[in-house]
């Protein structure tokens, strides 16, 4: 039917299947749901983690509607009934063809546990991008909006800002859609990335998740389309954020010592010496220690909670106090 | 000479003796409180400089706990150097953290903790927070 514009590879099972993914590179990959050891819809699940962006057609003689919904929601691409006339087939050929020939939308999807929210904040930030990240799990729903390499703002219900991103990049499992940059309706966050970062890390290990502790049960366990996400976010109301963490104190050096950026710094020359100690005696104890490469210390003081974090090519100090 | 050397023995018996409850409070909180899920080893040292430790695992040694320890000791002093008033802090590695807190009598407690991400985080904060108000009799 394709007079011979496609190259089809086919495979009898899921594990056949991905050889051939991993060998050949393909358009548009067609599942039955009946397969065995693995069924269509399981298979097309794994491929949502293995295999992002791979466009998933099913064909099936089970075309039920709980089916559809089910495989649609799963990441299918298209869902089609086998038609046994030949000119049934026909139509299957232009639907697939079609897809085949259709550049993937822009924006790709994923799985937090495989690729951590962080990862892809980071990447988008080194690379000065402008993107918006839609996160949702059953009970939290959330954007962060990156412009230029900044992280200009969050948003998660009522909340907004960093607590906001804070919550966000603190939540344990979902998904993600990263999306092309759309200009919020105000800026919230003017922080240095990788302040940013560092900071919803350590309050991530400490436990504390603003969100899911105010997440209200879910109403159902359906992860929400990308519509309804988008249409769900226009609905919310955009109260101000409550309390939160107020950077008090930032220095950024540069692995040689030269201040690279510094905010509300009494004495950057003194955090800098701290900093430099610090690395002396994280040295000490890696020769001491089998513990891997140092990369921060976090402080708990009588002024607030600082994190002096010490790369090869940086140096950054920051206190903050929660309000 | 012998003077100086005598002087600093009867010091140190008489420190022995005026930190054998902070020790014994150290070795009974060891005892009851740990390990916790994760923990490679701990420390604490005295106000006279004595350290005590346990292992819980074998790629930490004795010997090199009681280095780090030692070494470790000095981190809230040189925090305060640069008027930073620590109550707790934490060195964090590649594959280990190494938790510290204060405790009566400017004892200091070290907990070495695997650096996984699956480790509950509120255990050691517990553990932290219990020792900052160790009793001693």
């Amino acid at each position: 039917m394709s007079k011979g514009s496609w190259e089809i590879f086919t495979a009898e099972n899921h594990s056949q299947a991905l050889a051939l993914l991993r060998q050949h590179p393909v358009d548009v990959v067609v599942l039955d749901l009946e397969m065995p050891v693995m069924d269509g819809l399981q298979f097309l699940r794994l491929l949502a983690r293995t295999n992002p962006g791979q466009q998933v057609v099913i064909l099936t003689g089970r075309a039920t509607e709980e089916n559809r919904k089910l495989c649609l929601e799963s990441g299918a691409a298209l869902f089609l009934e086998k038609l046994i006339a030949p000119e049934g087939f026909a139509v299957v050929f232009e639907s697939l063809d079609m897809l085949a020939n259709t550049a993937p939308q822009e924006g790709f999807r994923g799985m937090m546990r495989r690729v951590g929210l962080q990862e892809v904040l980071q990447m988008e930030c080194l690379g000065r991008k402008s993107s918006v990240l839609e996160i949702f799990t059953g009970k939290v729903r959330g954007r962060i909006f990156v412009a230029e390499g900044d992280i200009i703002h969050a948003e998660s219900g009522s909340l907004q800002g960093e607590v906001a991103l804070y919550g966000l990049l603190g939540l344990r499992g979902g998904e993600f859609n990263l999306r092309p940059f759309s200009e919020p309706a105000r800026r919230t966050i003017s922080g240095h990335y990788e302040f940013l970062l560092m900071e919803a890390a350590r309050l991530t290990d400490e436990g504390a998740n603003v969100l899911e502790a105010a997440a209200p049960p879910p109403a159902s366990a359906e992860i929400p389309t990308g519509e309804e996400f988008a249409h769900d976010l226009q609905v919310q109301d955009a109260s101000p954020a409550p309390a939160g963490v107020r950077i008090e104190e930032m220095v950024l050096g540069s692995g040689s010592g030269e201040v690279l950026y510094d905010c509300k710094c009494g004495s950057v020359e003194s955090r800098l010496k701290l900093l430099q100690r610090i690395e002396q005696h994280a040295a000490l104890l890696s020769n001491m220690l089998p513990s891997g490469r140092f990369d921060r210390t976090e402080i708990i003081a009588t002024e607030g909670r600082i994190i002096c974090q010490v790369q090869p090519d940086m140096r950054l100090f920051v206190r903050s106090v929660t309000t | 000479m012998s003077g100086a050397a005598g002087y600093a023995f009867v010091r140190a018996q008489r420190d022995d003796i005026k930190y054998e409850p902070m020790r014994n409070a150290c070795e009974q909180f060891f005892a009851a409180q740990l390990p916790v899920t994760g923990l490679a080893a701990c420390g604490a040292r005295l106000p006279d400089g004595m350290v005590i430790h346990q292992c819980f695992t074998r790629w930490l040694s004795p010997q090199q706990v009681r280095q780090a320890v030692a070494h470790l000791a000095q981190s809230f002093e040189l925090l305060r150097q640069y008027q930073v008033e620590s109550i707790r802090m934490a060195w964090v590695f590649e594959h280990l953290k190494v938790h510290m807190g204060l405790g009566p009598n400017s004892t200091s407690l070290f907990l070495f903790v695997e650096n996984r991400p699956d480790l509950p985080p509120g255990e050691i904060q517990t553990v932290l927070e219990q020792f900052a108000t160790l009793p001693v009799e």
